[in-house]
């Protein structure tokens, strides 16, 4: 211009199936208005609340023994934003997911930031967030409308589905536009807790030792290739494992990425380092996929191809297993904020060899 | 009967050239600074990938409403994104919180102009022959809506497409 001991970060609490109809019943007049305001009052004479829910209904059959095909209910991820004056805003994530039975319901609270925007250069949040590790678990997030498959990368698995990543942070986080760069470069640096692996005490969401984890990422979106952007991530923690033991802890994180709405390509590599100094052998490990999709019309073909290594010797993550998935969809979208997914999968993991799966999802936004 | 028959065409050609399509004014607050945007610029903002102006005032993106043609061919030619794409765009970049309120909606060319005068940090559009000494009018690399090489041009016919 000119000019396992798996982690529950929040405490999950049964709620009444009424309380949670009355929750939806409560925002329900606050979505019809939601996104863009529709009246020609200049901006920030009154804070503003934009909400969305974020639903799916899903069929699968695993194709593992013993596991009969069933229907079931996704998650309802509720989704708040307000901007409470020209540089304060804050974002909610608040997840319902309902029990087996279909008769009780649990709540996440997922994300929960109140942010600072000084500029396009430095935007300061604290809370709750999807940590900045490579480029799928900052861009997707708990409501599937916007993922192109069913599930996510087992990579980077939610923390309470068995993923090996920590997703999710407490901390602070900074994120912008590096100056000078014609907005190409973005970068987000994190400090958090780190991932809670173990239950040491019962001080459940906090801390479990003052070592703060941190994460850094740059990535580039060059203007003359709209819709492309590479990137990299280095996240570091020091986790406690037990009375005296401490656990390095290294993400690294590679991707590149090409979306427009007719083309998607993305691929992304992590190498997850362990190193209990105690030994000060370090483990490594891999995950990542590929995936691809183009539309035509409302239909969207898909494929990713998924994988995650993992050295059965390394602390914490070990027993998570390896596995090697092909995927195999197209989604269907036939009107606005509405998507149908069908997929076929074949897993192969240490303990399964070529097992195949069916898995179809309705998804919505409103 | 050949003859006959391309003599509508031709004329109907040499009008195209005499009327050039309608323009697409880009306005703001008159007390904004800015005089000048480069299209990329422009695409930034209502992308809402800026979303300050370099003066520190946040940037509110004005758009006419959902299923106005005028909506739809701003996005269009701004974006290069049917209005749909650009609506699942918005509520992506809203879902990871990198925005927090997506554009405004106004119903009118009039109301629009209201809107840009009451909102310092407002930037929308109207037809060109609509703007008004209310507000001000950005060049677009470089160039006026009346510019030969002006790039915000709609490629349909004349007449008020942006009442």
């Amino acid at each position: 211009m000119t000019a396992p001991a798996v982690d529950s970060p929040v405490r999950r609490r049964r709620i009444a199936p009424l309380a949670a109809v009355a929750v939806l019943a409560w925002l329900a007049p606050c979505a019809a208005g939601a996104q863009t305001m529709d009246h020609d009052a200049p901006p920030g004479t009154h804070p503003e609340v934009v909400v969305h829910a974020f639903g799916s209904v899903d069929w699968a059959n695993s194709g593992e023994p013993n596991a009969p095909n069933s229907f079931a209910l996704g998650q309802l991820a509720l989704f708040m934003t307000s901007a409470i004056n020209d540089r304060v805003s804050v974002l909610a994530e608040v997840v319902l997911e309902a029990s087996a039975a279909n008769t009780q319901v649990t709540t996440d609270l997922e994300r929960l930031q109140l942010t600072y925007r000084l500029n396009d250069h430095l935007n300061l949040s604290a809370g709750r967030y999807h940590t900045g590790i490579g480029f799928y678990n900052a861009a997707f997030h708990h409501g599937s409308y916007f993922e192109t498959t069913i599930g996510r990368p087992r990579i980077f698995a939610f923390e309470d589905e068995g993923g090996v990543l920590p997703v999710h942070e407490v901390g602070l986080s900074a994120r912008g536009i590096v100056p000078k760069t014609g907005s190409a470069l973005r970068y987000v640096a994190e400090v958090g807790n780190g991932r809670r692996w173990t239950e040491l005490d019962e001080h459940e969401g906090l801390d479990q030792n003052g070592a703060k984890s941190t994460n850094l990422g740059l990535s580039l979106r060059p203007e003359r290739w709209r819709g492309a952007e590479i990137g990299a991530s280095v996240y570091r923690d020091d986790i406690p494992a037990g009375a005296d033991t401490v656990i390095k802890n290294d993400i690294v994180a590679a991707y590149a990425v090409y979306r427009t709405p007719a083309v998607e390509l993305m691929a992304e590599w992590l190498r997850l380092s362990y190193r209990p100094e105690t030994i000060g052998q370090r483990f490594d490990n891999h995950g990542g996929y590929v995936q691809a999709s183009r539309a035509f019309g409302k239909l969207r073909p898909y494929y990713r191809y998924d994988r995650l290594d993992i050295d059965p010797a390394t602390p914490l993550i070990g027993s998570f297993g390896s596995s090697e998935t092909h995927v195999f969809g197209v989604r269907y979208d036939p009107g606005a904020w509405v998507g149908l997914k069908a997929q076929y999968e074949r897993l192969s993991t240490t303990t399964i060899a070529g097992a195949n799966g069916m898995h179809v999802q309705l998804v919505f936004v409103f | 009967m050949l003859v006959v028959a391309a003599a509508p065409l031709a004329c109907m050609h040499a009008s195209a050239q005499a009327v050039p399509p309608p323009a697409l004014a880009i306005i703001v607050h008159a007390s904004n600074p800015i005089e000048n945007l480069t299209f990329s610029e422009l695409r930034r903002i209502f992308m809402l990938d800026t979303q300050t102006w370099p003066h520190g005032r946040k940037i509110t993106v004005v758009l006419r409403e959902k299923g106005q043609p005028e909506r739809a061919d701003a996005i269009r030619l701004i974006c290069g994104l049917s209005e749909g794409d650009y609506d699942k765009h918005i509520l992506f970049r809203t879902f990871q919180g990198s925005v927090n309120i997506g554009p405004r909606s106004i119903q009118s060319a009039a109301a629009m102009l209201r809107f840009v005068y009451s909102a310092p940090g407002a930037i929308g559009y109207v037809a060109a022959d609509q703007v008004d000494a209310t507000v001000k009018t950005l060049r677009i690399d470089g160039g006026l809506p009346g510019d030969p090489r002006y790039p915000l041009r709609r490629a349909s016919r004349g007449g008020d497409d942006f009442q």
